[in-house]
């Protein structure tokens, strides 16, 4: 899965197209919600984006918005060089051949009605019967699976059966939102290496949504941490992870137990008082000052914009002193 | 809380108006003629066009309409007839010789008689039963309180009120058979003109809230919050009343409101079946005779008790549950 | 005396036995952390001690400071819930009324167990409250659970657990539906009120990392039995079971084993956990185990052992 060298946050060879390019984009629910707002990153061809943060950061949304799921409110995302923010349903068809996604709980993401075989060769029956067999081999399942309806599966076999169906059309991207995270933890292993299997086979591209930062380092090539709708800190997750930039991806990182007890027993830990702020209801100037043991006046009045920190763009005033 | 009130009564004017409209537009499309009928036997065409003109059936239909309209708020007088009918005038019934507004207050005490004993009884039986059925599921109790809750509910109103008249007036000859009296003009003749009455609508209702209570008791002894209501060491009785009960309620009440507004305005077959002189009855007798003023009367009345029912419901909900917010 | 020991504990539902023979002990002060996947019997088994399994056969020995519950009246045990022994729950909402405010909700048990007034009972309730660290806690006690965060929710369980000064807590992946930065707050709180009350108690999770950190002895589950009990950090440093090396491998770690990016592929356990209904004979993990031998599809291991139990029939050899 990290066949792809680290670069910054643009990973692609100058003058090449990424596969995705997302720009500025946001999404305002009725009633002024900012959900997401302003966010901007590319995933390149065969390469690992994570997408991390809390409940409401708006990183499901934005998974949501890129595969067309969601109408954004403004910005762009391109596929491939190609404008796909705002095309119709119709001409959209095309496209959903080459961008996919996963989600959480498998089981109410696939139609309790159809086989496994149906769900798989999809409405237009782009796959005969033994493409699916052979898919659903692909994926860990055996051929008298494809007759079988969802509800005969357990978790992680639901899950594979998502992944069969999100693999039938021969996609470049797959958006993952929180595709472990409903697992155990056996499972949970099962379904990130084959995930990492298919990338190296197919050369997918993953937008991997998930709020386990351990797995993230693990699957991904590059991380980019929301808080509140925006963007706080991305890039490689090698260097993010060892020294984070962002006061609030210090406490993210140092809030996640370590299955390991020595290590938990002398780890110095930022717990972050309060609850993230309502959406509906951002703090002025950094949205993350009310938290921020580094805010100074500066942060209430004027949001920070994301700039080059230590190899990775940060949203932070003081960035440098932070770390 | 007042604001929203408001604008539900708003809206529940406006909903009456197209109920008005709506129903104004059947009996003016409908082939039977008012006219024809008053006109009596040996009726000429001269005669049916006086009828008519003395009707006011000559008139254009909107005019009509928005002389029904207006009637209700200011009175009218009918057509050429001369015959005065003071606000609110839902119009004249030629067969009773009466305005409709009379007939409706006349038998509206009989319905809501009938209505609100009834209720009384089956919210009793219904949920009681459905409580016990829901707390020993899958018992004998259970599956014999289910069994008859649904032998009752596919019996038919009439079949009941006639086993009931059979065995209990003219076998039994327990009671005698119903003779309505307003309750403050002799109580006692009250209650036992309308014993049978109130059984028989009250059998139909409880079936059917054994089944709601038996349901929404089972879904809530489920929920996550009564396992806490048990980890804290209550009493079970206080689980099931306290915790449980006030949940289950939620969605029974919603329908109850709903049920006993439509009840306010006539239980057509209960009524007559027993020859109770209410709502229910003056409908019967006047689809039958085609009294299409007294049916557009009885309909107007029905939909106001029920929007109306439904706004109480939705306003004692905010007082239940608290995550209800009136916007 | 360890303040809750727990012997031989079997649970069935019908012919289905979810919990199988399973023992463990937790002293005051200390933690036990119970961890297993779905259908291991972690959650039933402290249902049954709690008494609160309704339909199930429960059998086998808990003694829980000196006196046995099992097969005690069931007045008894109702008596003892929430008084000595409190439980908090996954989900928080959930498992608050949504129609009584919290502080009447945490004010009703102590009413009950110490026949507390009304008045009295509020006031522990607001104080109780102010404890868990909730902000104004007066005011937030008149209001119902859908007005707080989940965060803050689970402070109120946790307030309301605590309320009557219980001595064992029985935490049923209590931070799960949380958000890492909440959970971290949520599992300090539980510290310093253990340390505070002296409380005995159990974690039961999936997370190893929550285990890790706060456990001091660890139970790991497999298929309704115990697979390894001991203290955390011989668990973690040295795990036995190739279930609990399994689990470990499992999961991509954030400060052990894959130092910087690149982890490659994960030791992944092949297959799922059993269903109850269907555990499969001799050692329950036989058919996912990779060193199992003929010996473990036929014959149940032994939980064996003094400070590390394990029940593996390689134990040793390994």
């Amino acid at each position: 899965m990290k066949s792809v060298p680290a670069a910054l946050d643009a990973p692609t060879v100058p003058g090449s197209t990424p596969l995705l390019e997302v720009r500025d984009l946001a999404m305002r629910f009725p009633g002024g919600v900012k959900a997401v707002d302003g966010v901007g990153f590319e995933v390149a061809q065969g390469e690992t984006l994570g997408l991390v943060g809390e409940s409401g950061c708006g990183k499901s949304t934005t998974g949501r918005m890129i595969v067309r799921l969601l109408e954004p409110t403004s910005g762009t995302v391109h596929l491939n060089g190609q404008d796909i923010t705002h095309l119709s349903r119709r001409e959209l068809l095309p496209l959903r051949a080459s961008m996919q996604m996963i989600f959480q709980d498998p089981l109410s993401s696939l139609n309790p009605r159809h086989t496994v075989s149906q769900i798989v060769a999809g409405p237009r029956r782009v796959l005969d019967r033994d493409q699916v067999i052979e898919l659903l081999e692909r994926v860990g399942l055996a051929p008298e699976h494809a007759d079988r309806f969802p509800h005969e599966f357990s978790g992680g076999q639901a899950q594979r059966v998502g992944i069969a169906r999100a693999l039938a059309n021969g996609p470049e991207l797959i958006v993952c939102d929180e595709a472990v995270s409903a697992l155990d933890v056996s499972i949970r292993a099962q379904i990130i290496n084959l995930l990492s299997d298919l990338q190296e086979e197919r050369g997918l591209a993953y937008l991997f949504i998930a709020h386990d930062l351990s797995i993230v380092r693990h699957v991904c090539t590059r991380v980019a941490v929301m808080y509140l709708g925006r963007i706080v800190e991305i890039g490689p997750v090698a260097s993010l992870y060892a020294d984070p930039a962002h006061p609030y991806t210090r406490a993210l990182l140092s809030a996640v137990p370590v299955a390991d007890p020595r290590i938990e027993a002398v780890r110095e830990r930022i717990v972050l008082r309060g609850d993230p702020p309502s959406p509906a209801a951002p703090p002025p100037g950094c949205s993350f000052h009310p938290r921020c043991a580094l805010a100074q006046r500066r942060c209430e009045v004027e949001a920070p914009q994301l700039r080059e920190v230590r190899g990775r763009k940060v949203a932070c005033h003081y960035a440098e002193i932070s770390g | 809380m007042i604001v929203y009130a408001l604008r539900r009564l708003g809206a529940i004017a406006l909903i009456m108006l197209v109920i008005c409209a709506i129903t104004f537009a059947i009996f003016y499309l409908l082939p039977d003629d008012p006219a024809l009928d008053a006109c009596g036997k040996s009726c000429t065409s001269a005669r049916l066009a006086d009828v008519r003109h003395a009707m006011g059936l000559d008139q254009p239909v909107l005019t009509q309409f928005l002389s029904y309209l207006s009637g209700i708020f200011a009175g009218r007088t009918l057509g050429t007839s001369g015959l005065d009918c003071a606000a609110p005038c839902f119009g004249y019934s030629w067969q009773y010789a009466s305005p409709v507004w009379d007939l409706l207050l006349d038998r509206l005490g009989v319905s809501a008689s009938l209505a609100a004993g009834a209720a009384v009884l089956w919210l009793v039986v219904g949920v009681l039963l459905g409580l016990m059925a829901a707390l020993r599921k899958g018992s004998l109790l259970d599956r014999g309180i289910v069994l008859s809750a649904l032998a009752t509910t596919s019996a038919p109103v009439y079949l009941i009120a006639a086993l009931l008249i059979y065995f209990v007036i003219l076998q039994g000859e327990l009671l005698p058979f119903p003779d309505y009296q307003p309750v403050l003009d002799n109580p006692a003749a009250w209650v036992a003109s309308l014993i049978l009455p109130w059984i028989t609508l009250a059998a139909l209702y409880a079936a059917m809230y054994i089944r709601l209570t038996r349901a929404s008791m089972i879904e809530t002894m489920a929920e996550p919050y009564i396992r806490t209501a048990r980890a804290k060491g209550l009493p079970e009785r206080t689980v099931v009343v306290k915790h449980g009960l006030r949940s289950t309620m939620t969605p029974i009440l919603t329908i109850f409101g709903i049920d006993l507004g439509g009840l306010l305005a006539g239980a057509m077959i209960t009524e007559t079946m027993f020859g109770l002189p209410g709502l229910g009855k003056l409908t019967f007798d006047a689809i039958g005779k085609s009294d299409q003023p007294v049916v557009l009367g009885v309909t107007l009345l029905a939909a106001l008790f029920i929007t109306l029912a439904n706004l109480v419901v939705d306003l004692l909900y905010g007082v239940i549950d608290p995550r209800v917010r009136y916007a | 005396m360890s303040l809750l020991s727990v012997d031989n504990l079997s649970v069935a539902f019908g012919r289905v036995r979810v919990v199988d023979g399973v023992s463990f002990s937790v002293d005051r002060g200390r933690t036990l952390g119970i961890v297993g996947e779905s259908g291991s019997g972690k959650s039933v088994s402290t249902l049954a001690i709690m008494g609160l399994l309704r339909g199930a056969s429960v059998t086998g020995s808990v003694t829980f400071d000196g006196e046995e519950l099992v097969g005690a009246p069931a007045e008894r045990l109702r008596s003892l819930r929430g008084a000595r022994l409190s439980m908090i729950f996954q989900d928080p909402l959930s498992s608050l009324h949504p129609f009584y405010t919290v502080g009447e909700q945490i004010a009703e048990a102590y009413r009950l167990h110490k026949k507390a007034s009304r008045k009295v009972a509020h006031e522990r309730a607001v104080e109780m409250l102010g404890e868990v660290g909730i902000p104004a806690p007066r005011r937030r006690a008149r209001e119902h659970p859908h007005r707080f965060s989940g965060g803050m929710r689970q402070r109120v369980m946790i307030a309301m657990a605590l309320a009557c000064e219980p001595d064992l807590l029985i935490a049923d992946e209590p931070t799960t539906a949380l958000d890492v930065t909440v959970q971290a707050q949520i599992l300090e709180l539980i510290q310093r009120l253990q340390s505070e009350y002296g409380l005995g108690i159990i974690m039961i999770t999936h997370d190893l990392g929550v285990v890790a950190r706060i456990a001091d002895d660890v139970l790991v589950m497999y298929g309704g039995r115990a697979a390894e009990r001991a203290a955390s950090a011989r668990v973690f440093d040295d795990p036995r079971h190739p279930y609990t090396q399994g689990l470990l491998a499992s999961v991509p770690g954030l400060g052990r084993g894959t130092e910087g990016p690149g982890g490659g592929r994960l030791r992944a356990i092949p297959g799922n956990p059993p269903l109850p209904s269907a555990f499969p004979p001799g050692c329950r993990f036989h058919p996912r185990c990779s060193v199992a031998l003929d010996i473990c599809a036929t014959e149940q291991p032994a939980l064996l052992g003094t400070v590390r139990q394990v029940a593996c029939h390689r134990e040793g050899e390994l």
